[in-house]
């Protein structure tokens, strides 16, 4: 733990200008205290004892997103999102995470979310527990907290796949936002939460729309020996949908006519899992062609700001830094832009009606369900 | 002068109003990853948890408004200040000496106008190149404009060093690529070029500010060439038994207008270091990569020429490959690990220029003076050939010691006696140190050595346009 694990990566990235071009915090504060350089060099003097946890160093630790762009940018790919959480570990063992990030773990403790007792979306009638249903669909914290309509889209497709499902009535945190925080044995406590629950359910299918928890449940997990039964299967929700549209379950009749339709990578689905044609499959099957590329797709794409939670921890920051992506789909003449993270969404649709006002944003569930409710 | 610890909070509400309160920096975290560049003075304090240079105060302008008034305040405050762009110099030019003010121009990211007709494109000095270039690509347009730092350099950083990039044996430095600049001067005011720069009305003064490394004013608007992306764009490379047949090769080529895009002539240890090292090559000797691009017709008509010219000064064809997969990863060698900046090694790299029949015994007196003066300290000398004229070329003579004295003064004496050697070399022979990088405040005790004439004619300039050297003071041997 701490910044003992990062030593190759400060050594190698503290005086290395090469991927500052492509940190979507430094497009958007122009810092280079942001940038990957800038959080070595600081690790560095840390280390050395040139410098301590003061606020101001720590303040700009807990505005990465982690995205992971500086490390697929990088020739040699050195992990600096991996170091901030490093760094991160380091800070709050030395007690010194800012308050906003100490109300998430103390959030979590009490009610098993960031974000409080979420306004509660209620389960519904479908959602009752069952033994051994073939999906389980976690919804995730901030979906639950933020995004009831992406709930409801997810929960009528099932409906419309046919599928036997359910939601967990005491669904709580996965602990991912815990371990990026730098809270790692926390989340690990956290994590065998969520385990023990999952497992005892048992689906065929544990399906969720949250690329974070998609992260945690797939490669995280392992690493804390909590594996899930290699016969369950843990999907993206859009890689469901694939695959109900190919097994013809699940069929659009391109009802939806929606013109330049662009799609963002989210960048824990796409870069960090590696799931980008599922997505594109599936809005091309729901409007007939393919979405309009952003300039910086893929493995490439730009964060929106809010991973790592940021929009909740810095909502400022994460607009200025969703401000820079959302101009890439007005470069695009974009007139939907589709996502498949419910955080993305938070971040991009404060700015709807408002700077862009012939943009929607929405989620790729909402997207599908329009197909059913006549759109 | 010692004129930077006052500014207190009330005058950073002065800037504030300027420019906004959150585009006044005052972080400690940021003054301290701004305050270290990739020289290795700056690198070397680090490690020695020496004190550096800091400034007060950080400012992101966002318009040549805003850097106006930023100027006239520094003015009427006393104020030492410079502009910032990427601050990934080797030389220390944009550290801010005298601490005081820094005026971070990356917020001035602004493509202004494109022109597809005469092929201009008009923007805000603090884009950086890899954006700019980006943003010229998804249009069809090209700058040509490739340099080592392209990923994190401004604009405006490389017309301050007049700066080249690795296609400039055919686009030509900085200078070339520039028709017009506008330029906050040390007294506050505007000073902008005439809108084409090959007239006869009067000198074109915007000359002034290319290399002037931001000590005669703040660039904060250019109007640049931009040319088609190229039709055909092709590289090969040849095996030279030594530096004297591909420095004539490439004068060959050079001289008959065979106008190639790129040329780079490695030496000996350069070909190991380089591209057996990184690119697989198994031979030994001098390599010589050479590329041309443009219109297809032409371009092969150039190629037959120019490899004409290769095998008749001995030039082994070494075909296409390894010169392709050099230019599609012609980044790769400065990131580290393979970059020596990430290791606590004692190196710098002094681009030197020349006519061609100097040239090579620049190179070989440096070498010599390096490798034996410094042998206890097994120093390495390498070099290679990258930017080539009609007139003569410029290399990259690099030294590095892995073991150097552990004492600070001994180390940065023993630094400073290498620069001494090689320095004198290149005058000695007829050649200028630097070609590109920049003097900065690392080869500024040189300027006089350089040329006096010169030297005194920038100390008028200098003092006619900043009588109090305010702006990026101890740089360039002025305003020390």
């Amino acid at each position: 733990m701490g910044i003992d694990h990062v030593r190759e990566v400060i050594k190698n990235c503290r005086f290395c200008f090469m991927c500052r071009h492509a940190c979507p915090t430094f497009l958007a504060t122009k810092l280079d205290s942001h940038t990957p350089r800038g959080y070595a060099l600081m690790l560095s003097e840390i280390s050395a004892g040139i410098r301590g946890w003061t606020d101001d160093f720590v303040k700009k630790f807990y505005q990465c997103s982690q995205c992971g762009l500086c490390r697929e940018d990088c020739e040699f790919h050195w992990p600096e999102d991996e170091l901030v959480r490093h760094a991160r570990e380091d800070i709050v063992e030395k007690n010194r995470e800012p308050q906003k990030v100490k109300n998430v773990l103390q959030s979590i403790q009490v009610t098993g979310s960031p974000f409080g007792n979420d306004s509660g979306y209620k389960l519904n009638s479908r959602s009752e527990n069952q033994h051994h249903p073939e999906v389980v669909y976690f919804s995730g914290c901030s979906t639950r907290s933020y995004h009831p309509e992406i709930i409801s889209a997810t929960e009528n497709l099932l409906e419309h796949c046919g599928v036997n499902w359910m939601r967990m009535e005491n669904e709580e945190c996965c602990g991912i936002p815990l371990y990026d925080l730098g809270y790692t044995q926390e989340a690990k406590r956290q994590a065998k939460k969520t385990y023990d629950k999952l497992v005892a359910i048992h689906p065929k299918i544990i399906l969720t729309g949250c690329p974070h928890c998609l992260r945690n449940f797939r490669e995280i997990y392992p690493n804390w020996q909590l594996s899930l039964p290699k016969d369950m299967q843990i999907v993206h929700v859009t890689q469901f949908l694939q695959e109900k549209i190919l097994d013809r379950s699940l069929i659009f009749h391109h009802k939806v006519s929606l013109k330049l339709v662009s799609y963002h990578d989210p960048c824990q689905l796409g870069r960090k899992l590696g799931i980008f044609d599922a997505p594109r499959f599936v809005i091309r099957d729901i409007i007939g062609q393919a979405p309009t590329e952003l300039f910086h797709s893929r493995e490439k794409a730009e964060c929106c700001g809010a991973g790592s939670i940021q929009f909740f921890i810095d909502s400022e920051l994460s607009q200025k830094v969703a401000k820079v992506r959302m101009n890439r789909a007005l470069e695009e003449k974009s007139q939907v832009l589709i996502t498949a993270c419910q955080n993305c969404k938070t971040v991009f649709q404060p700015f709807v009606g408002k700077e862009y006002p012939s943009m929607q944003v929405m989620d790729i569930v909402e997207l599908a369900n329009l197909e059913f409710e006549g759109g | 002068m010692k004129k930077s610890g006052f500014l207190e909070k009330n005058q950073w509400y002065e800037l504030e109003k300027i420019v906004g309160s959150e585009y006044v920096i005052t972080d400690q975290s940021e003054k301290d990853v701004q305050s270290i560049d990739v020289w290795w003075m700056t690198r070397y304090c680090f490690f020695q948890q020496n004190k550096f240079p800091q400034p007060l105060v950080i400012v992101f302008p966002e318009n040549t408004q805003q850097v106006k008034k930023i100027v006239q305040f520094c003015l009427i405050n006393k104020i030492p200040y410079l502009a910032r762009g990427g601050g990934a110099g080797d030389g220390g030019g944009s550290i801010p000496l005298y601490g005081g003010l820094v005026i971070d121009l990356k917020r001035m990211d602004k493509i202004i106008e494109l022109n597809e007709h005469s092929l201009t494109v008009r923007v805000q000095t603090g884009i950086l190149q890899k954006h700019l270039e980006e943003f010229l690509n998804r249009k069809g347009y090209t700058m040509n404009h490739f340099p080592a730092s392209f990923n994190t350099s401004t604009l405006g950083g490389f017309i301050s060093t007049n700066g080249t990039g690795v296609l400039s044996s055919k686009y030509g430095k900085m200078s070339d690529m520039v028709h017009q600049l506008e330029v906050v001067l040390p007294n506050g005011n505007l000073f902008k070029s005439l809108p084409v720069r090959l007239h006869s009305t009067g000198p074109d003064y915007s000359r002034l500010f290319f290399g002037a490394e931001g000590t005669l004013g703040i660039i904060t608007e250019a109007l640049c060439k931009i040319y088609y992306l190229p039709e055909k764009r092709s590289f090969r490379a040849f095996l030279l038994s030594n530096l004297k047949q591909g420095i004539e090769a490439g004068r060959q080529i050079m001289v008959k207008g065979l106008n190639p895009c790129l040329l780079r002539l490695y030496d000996e240890y350069d070909t190991r270091h380089i591209l057996q090292k990184q690119y697989g090559l198994e031979k030994e000797g001098c390599v010589l990569i050479i590329g041309f691009d443009g219109m297809k017709k032409i371009v092969e008509a150039q190629e037959e020429v120019s490899y004409l010219i290769l095998e008749q000064n001995e030039g082994k064809d070494l075909g296409e490959k390894l010169a392709i997969n050099w230019w599609n990863n012609r980044y790769r060698s400065y990131y580290p690990p393979l970059d020596y900046i990430c290791e606590p090694w004692m190196t710098a790299v002094m681009d030197t220029v020349a006519p061609y029949e100097k040239i090579e015994s620049i190179y070989w007196e440096m070498k010599k003076g390096v490798e034996e003066e410094f042998k206890p300290w097994n120093a390495i000398f390498h070099a290679h050939f990258s930017h080539w004229y009609d007139w003569g070329t410029s290399f990259y003579p690099t030294f590095l010691l892995k073991d150097f004295p552990s004492n600070p003064h001994e180390a940065i004496r023993l630094y400073n006696q290498i620069l001494d050697i090689c320095v004198q070399a290149s005058i000695q022979n007829g050649g200028v140190v630097n070609e590109h990088h920049g003097i900065g405040m690392r080869f500024s005790r040189f300027m006089k050595d350089f040329s006096e004439e010169n030297y005194n004619f920038s100390q008028i300039i200098k003092k006619a346009l900043d009588p109090e050297s305010l702006l990026n003071p101890g740089k360039l041997g002025l305003g020390e």
